[in-house]
This record gives C-alpha cells, structure tokens and sequence, in this order.
C-alpha cells in the first residue's frame, strides 16, 4: 500500500546529497556520511525514493578485485525538480553546508 | 572490507527474513555496505534489521496491524456475538460446560479462521501471533480475571477451580495458534510450488 505525502526533511537531505553530484553513482555509505543518517533511516528513504522514481539505482562492478558489487545512487530529473520545489525548505548537508 | 561478526550476521539475515521478496535486492545493497563500515559497523547492521522493518510496515501496515490485534479480534467478536460466556475462558469461569459445548464451534471457527488469514496473508503472523497470543494476551486476560494480582491464583487456600480461565486463555490460544500452523503449512506449501515452478 503506497502513501502519497509531502518529502520529509531527511527525504530532501537526501536528494541534496545526490544533486551535489548529478552525474556521479554515490554509495550508501557515501551518502550516509554525507547527511549524517543512519542506515535505518537512509534505506528506507533510498527505497521510497526509488519507487517514485526521484533517484536511480544499479550495482556496480567493484574497482578492487574479489570485492562484492556495490549499490549506487544517482539522482533523477524528477528528484531534482521535486528539491527545485522544496527550495523554501533550508536543507543543508552536515558535513559541507552546502545549501540547495 | 572485514569478516561480519556473528551478531552482524545474525541481523542482517533477520532482515533478509522479515523483508519482502521484491525489497531482497534492497537488503543484499545494505548488507555489501555493512563490510564496507570500518567504525559502528554493528550500528549500520541494526539500522539495516531497522530499515527492513520501517519498509515492512510502510508496505503492509494493515496486515500487520490485524496479526498483531488478531488474539484480542477473537475475544471481542466471540464477546460481541455469543456474550463473554461464550468464550473459552468466559464459560469456564462460569462453569457452564453446556454453554462452552454450544458455543465451541463458532469460537473455534472465529480463532482459527483469524489465526490462518494472519500468518497466510502475512509472513510475520506467525511470529507477532505467537508473542501476542502466548504471552502478552495470556497475561492481560490473568491481569483482569484476577483483578490485577496474578498470584492469587497461586494462594495455598485458592480453589483448583481458579486456574480454570488460565485453562481456557491457553485453549483459546491453542486454538488460534492451530490456524496459524495450517497458514503456516499452506504458505509454505504455496512458495515452494511457485518457486518449483
């Protein structure tokens, strides 16, 4: 049963850390550390945001070998329209302070 | 990446089992990232068992809040449609065995049907009906039949008559626990067919 409801702050986090780099595959931790969330929180957020289809993701190859394949992230137009909208919103990533 | 200890082994197969099918490939994700954590690594793991549980409940709320509600479903609908004193514990306490004998099989139909449609439609029925049903629902009822002091029940001069509701508590559980197993066997059942399939 899916619920249609207004973006939570942490959702916004969340896609700010992916629109800091549209055009790069982030990992979870990656964007963990980025937002300061923890993981209970994170995937949840990762797995709604997927299904409305704000962010993309896939697995990928490891760079070292013998390494498992990681999933990555990247944002999509829909996600970076919906923070685009959000703007009112004061989102800032812990780590950077970068304001969206 | 590190060799996942035991605990954080444990977790995230707890995950793994409470989530569903379609959220596996979200589980495995946040699990390849529990080796990649070098501090609180135990954390990310439980934050993983968290997460599948958030997702669980966002997907299946209303499943999950008719498992959990399901013992005390039996109760007040066995209450609403033949009096308390249909009830298992009600017509022991009452010591009416014609009533009981009358009432059995409605009672029994109700409980089953409701402890098969929890763990049928809901694979963490079984779980949530057996802490439900075997020990916070049990303890509630004894709570209230011996108007709040349990141990009175244990008092050297009490009657063996006096354990008859806890009797009937456990047969209504046992009962309803019955339709839970058959749920139980025929999800199974189910799964393994569309899996050989």
């Amino acid at each position: 049963m899916k619920r249609k409801r207004k973006p939570s702050r942490q959702t916004l986090l969340v896609l700010s850390a992916l629109a800091a780099r549209p055009n790069d595959w982030l990992y979870g931790l990656e964007i963990a550390q980025l937002t300061e969330l923890k993981s209970g929180s994170l995937y949840p957020i990762l797995i709604r945001c997927s299904e409305r289809g704000l962010l993309e993701s896939q697995w990928l190859e490891p760079i070292v070998q013998g390494r498992p394949p990681r999933h990555a992230y990247r944002i999509l137009p829909l996600g970076a329209d919906l923070l685009a909208q959000s703007h009112r919103q004061i989102v800032r990533l812990p780590d950077q302070g970068l304001p969206t | 990446m590190t060799q996942l200890s035991l605990i954080e082994v444990i977790l995230l197969r707890l995950s793994n089992w409470i989530s569903e099918p379609a959220d596996r490939d979200w589980i495995a994700a946040m699990a390849v990232e529990t080796t990649e954590v070098r501090t609180n690594r135990l954390d990310w793991a439980a934050g993983c068992l968290l997460a599948a549980i958030r997702t669980k409940w966002e997907n299946q709320w209303p499943r999950l809040l008719l498992a959990m509600a399901s013992p005390l479903l039996v109760v007040v609908l066995n209450a609403l449609t033949f009096g308390f004193a249909a009830t298992f514990a009600g017509g022991l306490l009452r010591q009416e065995l014609f009533l009981l004998i009358v009432m059995l099989t409605p009672v029994f139909c109700v409980a089953v049907l409701i402890g098969f449609v929890a763990v049928h439609q809901f694979p963490l029925g079984s779980t949530i009906i057996a802490a439900t049903g075997n020990v916070l629902f049990p303890l509630m009822m004894y709570w209230i039949l011996t108007s709040g002091n349990p141990v009175a029940l244990l008092h050297s001069e009490a009657s063996w008559l006096s354990l008859t509701p806890v009797l009937g508590i456990t047969a209504q559980t046992f009962v309803l626990a019955s339709g839970a197993y058959i749920g139980r066997r025929l999800r199974k059942l189910n799964w393994t067919s569309a899996k050989s399939t």
